[in-house]
């Protein structure tokens, strides 16, 4: 029951910062499967089911563009970030260091 | 690889129909690829095929990620919803309660009673259903978004809540409720004095027949009021308002019956003093009366002027 309620708070501590390592991930461009496996590499375990319908709401957002082409004989759609996605990018993820210097800060406070 | 395209024709039932072609084309791609990473060397098979497709899930699972609306009525609704489809059904049960009675006094009951339940169940399922359907609309419009952008503290002023007393409110609830039915016959007390019966009949004065429809509307209201106050489980500005004026007006019905007595009309032989006595047991009641609802009026005041202070 403990590990069920600390899994439910990890996930949804994670799911803040899933738009953030997408973006940052997608500095370079990335078909869906490739991002996923990219994000694997780097201990960020997204599921498809979450990471395809994201990418697919940033880029009606505008923050990514994509087109499809055709890689090994298979046609696959290939994403990367817009200028506003870049513009974007950059304030997310400084915002994401400074909460992150606060929570720090303030779990340091508490020791 | 037949497995991944029955499975993509399972999600493609699901999808919103703009989207469909590109979303399945980019499933596919990524499934396909995926089934030959995990083949490596060997050919892909069924089981490679099964691997990728149970990590994925349910096919509607799969698709309703990709819906942009997922919700009939959502979560930032839901709470009104549930509170107005409560009141709703309350006022209409009460309403159809009503009718009934008014039904059962004007011409006697005309349908049995599994035919009387399953017309207040009809009734009630359709007003679910409009509620419901008001809120759906409410919900795909986006006016919910209205609402709390224009929200301010000063709204406050209309909304201070008071404790309610539930026990009080049920008692006043059952009280209202006997007497409703009492004036209109639906309950009838006989022989509430024993032996007595034979010898004098005791009837209501002829001071209380204008006060048929007043009495029906006070109490109704009341019935109505308290039924409001304990499901929402809190007393309302308005509410205390509309108890205060309720209140007032049966005060105002009692002091007038007192200066209009006799009360009660006897028939029959009831002895030396009888009528007199009878008269003045049905003042004390009517005085009874007066006296719990002034100390009601005193309450609403005193929960009025807290909300009040509350409120600063």
């Amino acid at each position: 029951m403990e590990r069920e309620a600390l899994e439910k708070l990890r996930l949804e501590m994670r799911r803040g910062t899933i738009v953030l390592a997408v973006l940052g991930q997608l500095r370079q461009e990335h078909y869906g499967y490739s991002l996923r496996k990219s994000l694997l590499e780097k201990d960020i375990n997204i599921d498809e089911g979450t990471l395809y319908p994201l990418i697919r709401r940033l880029e009606k957002q505008g923050l990514l563009t994509s087109e499809w082409r055709e890689e090994a004989n298979r046609r696959k759609r290939f994403y990367r970030l817009s200028d506003y996605g870049h513009s974007v990018f950059e304030q997310l993820l400084e915002d994401w260091v400074e909460l992150n210097d606060s929570i720090w800060e303030l779990v340091q406070e508490e020791k | 690889m037949q497995l991944i395209e029955s499975y993509l024709s399972e999600i493609e039932r699901f999808l919103p129909a703009r989207q469909r072609a590109d979303i399945l084309g980019e499933l596919r791609s990524s499934l396909e690829e995926q089934v030959l990473d995990l083949a490596g060397d060997n050919a892909p098979g069924l089981d490679e095929q099964k691997s990728v497709i149970n990590r994925l899930g349910h096919p509607m699972s799969v698709a309703s990620g990709y819906q942009a609306q997922r919700y009939l009525i959502g979560p930032e609704l839901f709470p009104t919803f549930v509170q107005t489809l409560k009141i709703v059904l309350v006022v209409v049960a009460a309403i159809q309660l009503a009718i009934m009675m008014i039904a059962y006094v004007t011409s006697g009951w005309t349908t049995s009673v599994i035919g009387m339940l399953t017309g207040v169940f009809d009734t009630l399922l359709w007003a679910s259903l409009v509620v419901s359907i008001v809120f759906v609309i409410i919900e795909y419009s986006g006016h919910r978004l209205d609402w709390y952008d224009k929200w301010s503290a000063d709204s406050l002023s209309l909304s201070a809540r008071s404790s309610v007393d539930r026990g009080g409110l049920i008692s006043d609830l059952i009280s209202e409720g006997i007497f409703l039915l009492w004036w209109n016959d639906v309950l009838v007390l006989q022989n509430w004095i024993p032996g007595a019966r034979e010898l004098f009949t005791v009837t209501l004065g002829d001071v209380w027949g204008p006060l048929y429809l007043p009495l029906n509307l006070l109490f109704g209201a009341w019935f109505l009021l308290h039924t409001y106050v304990l499901i929402r489980d809190l007393w309302q500005p308005i509410a205390l308002y509309t108890e205060l004026i309720l209140g007032a007006v049966c005060i105002g019905i009692g002091v007038w019956l007192l200066a209009h007595r006799p009360l009660l009309s006897v028939s029959g032989d009831i002895g030396v003093n009888g009528e007199l006595i009878v008269d003045r047991v049905m003042m004390t009641v009517v005085v009874g009366v007066v006296l719990v609802t002034v100390w009601e009026f005193g309450k609403a005041v005193r929960r009025l002027m807290s909300a009040r202070r509350i409120i600063g």
